[in-house]
């Protein structure tokens, strides 16, 4: 045999076979019953719920303000206060916006839970939709606090869910602030800007407010793989997708990227755009309505709320400051706040005082005869 | 007096008190090495701070070694020299507590240079700050907790320590027998959160012991 026929037969060999009709019939098959699966299990899913339906005719009406709660006699005095501390708490800030409340109930029953040989009671607190479902319920401890907690947790997401998809898809949170951010806040921030894969947040911690823009989303990038990162950060994201089995990677196209084309890298992570996160937690967007809390004073969420427009636009209004101000000041808390060390304190260091005297006082009243 | 038998102790102590000297002047230097050249920040953190057991451990051992080296003298010569000086026993006590204790401060003061040494290097990462002050201040109290405890036990008699002793394994068996009867009741975490939880004798060494953070 030739050279060249022994090369040809080779390659043959080498080339993925093509996959039979009767193969690919079969996985069409299988996707099918797969699909099948999945609709059996939306449609059981959903029956039970529908069966978790209650009747709240005999519950008893709680309203305070824009909230509506349906609570059980017996919990009426809890959801009555967990609804007042809500609606006190969020009222300076969150204003007329609340009234976006008005269209939704909550209900705040009790539960039985078996454990070992007695009932416990917990309490259970969901948002109740139009057809009588129990929203994403949540059992806890009868508490006040801790059902305040929930409720203004549940609030906090109902005002979210109704402002605008551009923005709820921008702040990426379930919930929206319902207090100014924690110095450790600041410090995951600094963690956050200084570990993140992309070298536009590190520009950021720099001090290029453009490039926090970018990083925090608030300047929509049209082209995240050059916008976020540098081609060294492309180079070696593009080897962490190959390592991965999910991801479908030309190898050819990968080996020419590590050998130094840059476009290639480029062009692998246009094609697998969706495995590039964000350059820094999504959390910041929400410090940054935090500290337009601070800002804007009373009302600056009832501002954030109630203005029609992009996420940069709610948060001008809520700060009544220009976006890279608030994004100045944001950056400088981020630098700038530090924690006191946890390594010692004054209560460390008087116990340990305390006992170190107590042992040398065990020594000192010791016996001379052995 | 002091002079005296601080220079006796010394002898009897300086070889432990050097080694834990190197050991402490070494150790945020080898944490340094160790979290050099990773990748981010958070990174560097996790690694430096993986080395905090170090620092416990350190002090600890060091606060026991000093302690017995305190009292090796005079139970080898079965406290005959004690018996012999013009001082009250609880004088003697105290007057070798004291030399025992200043000799944690080389060791404190070779991990505050170790530190400072760290810093110096300029490795660093960016955003990042030591807390020389503060990790030395704690292993100064932790190995004094630790010396306090041991010289206590090594001042007292066979029998309190035998107490001592029994008391532990009491513990350890109730435990066990707990176990056995199937009580649902974690004895030693108790008295292990009474003992390492504020203000408990073990409290400073427990938490994190960090030179590089936030």
């Amino acid at each position: 045999m030739s050279s060249a026929r022994a090369l040809a037969l080779l390659i043959a060999l080498g080339l993925p076979q093509p996959i039979a009709a009767q193969k690919i019939r079969m996985y069409e098959q299988r996707l099918d019953s797969l699909a099948a699966a999945q609709r059996f299990a939306a449609a059981a899913r959903q029956a039970y719920e529908l069966a978790q339906r209650r009747d709240y005719t005999r519950f008893d009406s709680v309203v305070v303000g824009p909230m509506r709660i349906r609570a059980t006699p017996a919990l009426n005095s809890l959801a009555q206060s967990g609804a007042d501390s809500v609606v006190a708490s969020l009222k300076p800030q969150y204003g007329r916006a609340l009234d976006a409340l008005v269209g939704h109930v909550f209900v705040v029953r009790d539960e039985q839970v078996r454990e070992g040989d007695r009932n416990a009671s917990y309490v259970v607190i969901a948002e109740v939709a139009a057809d009588g479902r129990e929203l994403e319920p949540q059992v806890v401890v009868p508490e006040v606090g801790i059902v305040r907690n929930v409720l203004l947790s549940k609030t906090l997401r109902t005002l979210l869910a109704n402002t605008d998809s551009a923005f709820v898809n921008w702040l990426h949170s379930t919930s929206l602030p319902s207090d100014t951010a924690s110095s450790q806040a600041w410090l995951q921030a600094r963690i956050d800007l200084l570990s993140s894969y992309a070298i536009v947040s590190r520009h950021c911690y720099e001090g290029d407010l453009a490039a926090c823009r970018v990083a925090l989303g608030l300047t929509p990038s049209r082209d995240p793989v050059m916008d976020w990162l540098s081609a060294a950060e492309r180079r070696q994201i593009v080897h962490q997708l190959d390592d991965r089995y999910w991801v479908r990677m030309d190898r050819e196209a990968a080996r020419i990227c590590y050998g130094g084309s840059d476009s290639t890298c480029a062009a692998l992570l246009h094609a697998s755009r969706e495995f590039l996160p964000d350059p820094i937690a999504t959390l910041r967007r929400s410090e940054l309505f935090q500290l337009a809390m601070v800002s804007g004073g009373p009302g600056a969420m009832e501002r954030a709320l109630l203005t029609r427009g992009t996420p940069e636009q709610r948060l001008v209004a809520a700060a009544r400051l220009p976006a890279d101000s608030i994004v100045r000041r944001w950056l400088t808390l981020v630098r700038d706040v530090r924690k006191p060390s946890e390594d010692m304190s004054p209560i460390v260091a008087a116990t340990s005082m305390g006992w170190i005297l107590f042992c040398g006082a065990l020594a000192y009243r010791s016996s001379r005869w052995r | 007096m002091f002079r005296a038998i601080a220079a006796t102790q010394w002898k009897s102590t300086r070889t432990t008190a050097l080694l834990a000297a190197v050991a402490a002047f070494s150790l945020p230097i080898a944490a340094l090495q160790a979290a050099r050249g990773v990748e981010n920040a958070q990174m560097f953190i996790n690694i430096v701070q993986g080395w905090s057991a170090g620092y416990a451990l350190l002090a600890a051992g060091a606060g026991l070694l000093l302690a017995l080296a305190a009292w090796g003298p005079d139970h080898q010569g079965r406290h005959v020299y004690a018996l012999s000086l013009p001082i009250s026993r609880s004088r003697y006590a105290m007057l070798r507590f004291g030399a025992g204790a200043l000799f944690i401060g080389p060791i404190a003061l070779a991990l505050f240079f170790g530190a400072l040494t760290v810093i110096a290097t300029g490795a660093i990462p960016q955003g990042l700050h030591a807390y020389p002050f503060a990790l030395t201040l704690r292993f100064l109290f932790a190995a004094l907790v630790a010396y306090a405890i041991f010289f206590a036990i090594g001042a007292a008699t066979t029998r309190t320590a035998a107490v001592i002793l029994g008391a532990i394994g009491a513990l350890l068996f109730a435990q066990f027998l707990l176990y056995t009867l199937d009580v649902d009741f974690n004895l030693l975490e108790r008295v292990g959160e009474l003992i390492f939880g504020n203000p408990g004798i073990l409290s400073v060494f427990s938490g994190r012991w960090t030179l590089i953070d936030v």
